[in-house]
């Protein structure tokens, strides 16, 4: 019985880790974390490139369809154009509404699903990505460069 | 006869397998490099964007995260246009000097750039929607659509009609 014990002590010897190393690459290893860590959340908005050749895509355009342009000012503001029938409608939409605004232009010709995007020479990179990132969230399709 | 006996009990003894032992210790430190080679060669879309000065990037509000596949890079500094962090033109406060020379070596590099992705991965080229298609903007903040147009021009000359603009989504940056 004393034999038994001595046995069943032997069995259940821990194992044990040796911390050192184990420290040592953790260490290593936050520190590679830490280079390697990006602090700027990045995203992107999507977008097209316009030119005048949208067909060579292979998007069917309906010839009926109207145009929306979209003319992105150096304070914010945006300019709409809506071509329909040959009808020629203007909108003015501030920088905080610019998705309001394209909503209605959804709601009024719901054919109108692309949008050309253009700007004043002096609008700064962050006004128009801004408005084409509103501008998305509306229309299926946003080009820009024309 | 006893003693017979006990060397008999001994040699049974000996005879029975060892228990088998695990070197935890350099397991653990195998497994950690793993651990590191797996982290450096996880390239998830968001860890491969560098721009040169990420803080110039604009901030866009809103939760969305569109960042899905890595494509071709086109930076846009105050002084610089670079493609896949290759300076090829200067620009003087966002300005050029002459916008044909300009949208010429901007189209040059890019089609370089596709032709060598062409060959890296030919299977792109058959697709209906070629990956190639896709560049990412890094524009600086302030530069000006008088710039970035004949860049915009450049890019659906060489191809690149997809345009993937990137912006900073972290609220901090907002002004």
């Amino acid at each position: 019985m004393r034999k038994g014990l001595l046995n069943r002590e032997k069995d259940d010897e821990v194992l044990e880790l040796s911390f050192i190393p184990l420290i040592d690459f953790f260490t290593v290893l936050i520190a590679f974390l830490l280079a390697s860590a990006s602090y700027f959340a990045f995203d992107v908005v999507e977008a097209s490139v316009a030119r005048e050749a949208t067909i060579e895509t292979g998007v069917p355009v309906s010839p009926s369809a109207p145009t929306v342009n979209a003319t992105v000012l150096s304070d914010g503001r945006v300019l709409f154009e809506v071509n329909a029938k040959g009808k020629v409608a203007h909108l003015e939409a501030l920088s905080n509404a610019i998705q309001l605004r394209g909503e209605e232009i959804r709601k009024r010709w719901p054919a109108s699903a692309e949008v050309n995007v253009r700007a004043q020479p002096n609008t700064s990179f962050v006004v128009i990505a801004r408005a084409v990132d509103d501008l998305k969230k509306q229309f299926t399709k946003v080009f820009l460069g024309e | 006869m006893k003693f017979a006996k006990w060397n008999r009990k001994k040699s049974l003894l000996d005879a029975e397998p060892e228990e088998m032992k695990l070197q935890l210790t350099s397991m653990v430190d195998i497994f950690a490099i793993i651990l590191v080679f797996l982290l450096k060669s996880l390239t998830s879309g968001l860890s491969t964007l560098a721009p040169h000065d990420p803080a110039s990037v604009p901030y866009v509000s809103g939760n969305e995260s569109n960042l899905k596949n890595e494509a071709l890079s086109l930076e846009v500094g105050e002084s610089y246009v670079s493609v896949d962090h290759g300076e090829i033109t200067k620009l003087e406060g966002f300005r050029f000097q002459d916008e044909s020379a300009f949208i010429h070596s901007i189209t040059e590099s890019l089609l370089r750039v596709r032709v060598k992705n062409l060959k890296r991965h030919p299977a792109s080229a058959s697709s209906v929607v070629p990956a190639d298609s896709r560049i990412q903007i890094f524009a600086n903040e302030q530069t000006p659509y008088s710039t970035l147009k004949p860049i915009l021009t450049a890019a659906a000359v060489a191809g690149y009609v997809d345009l993937q603009l990137v912006v900073s989504r972290t609220e901090g940056k907002r002004k």
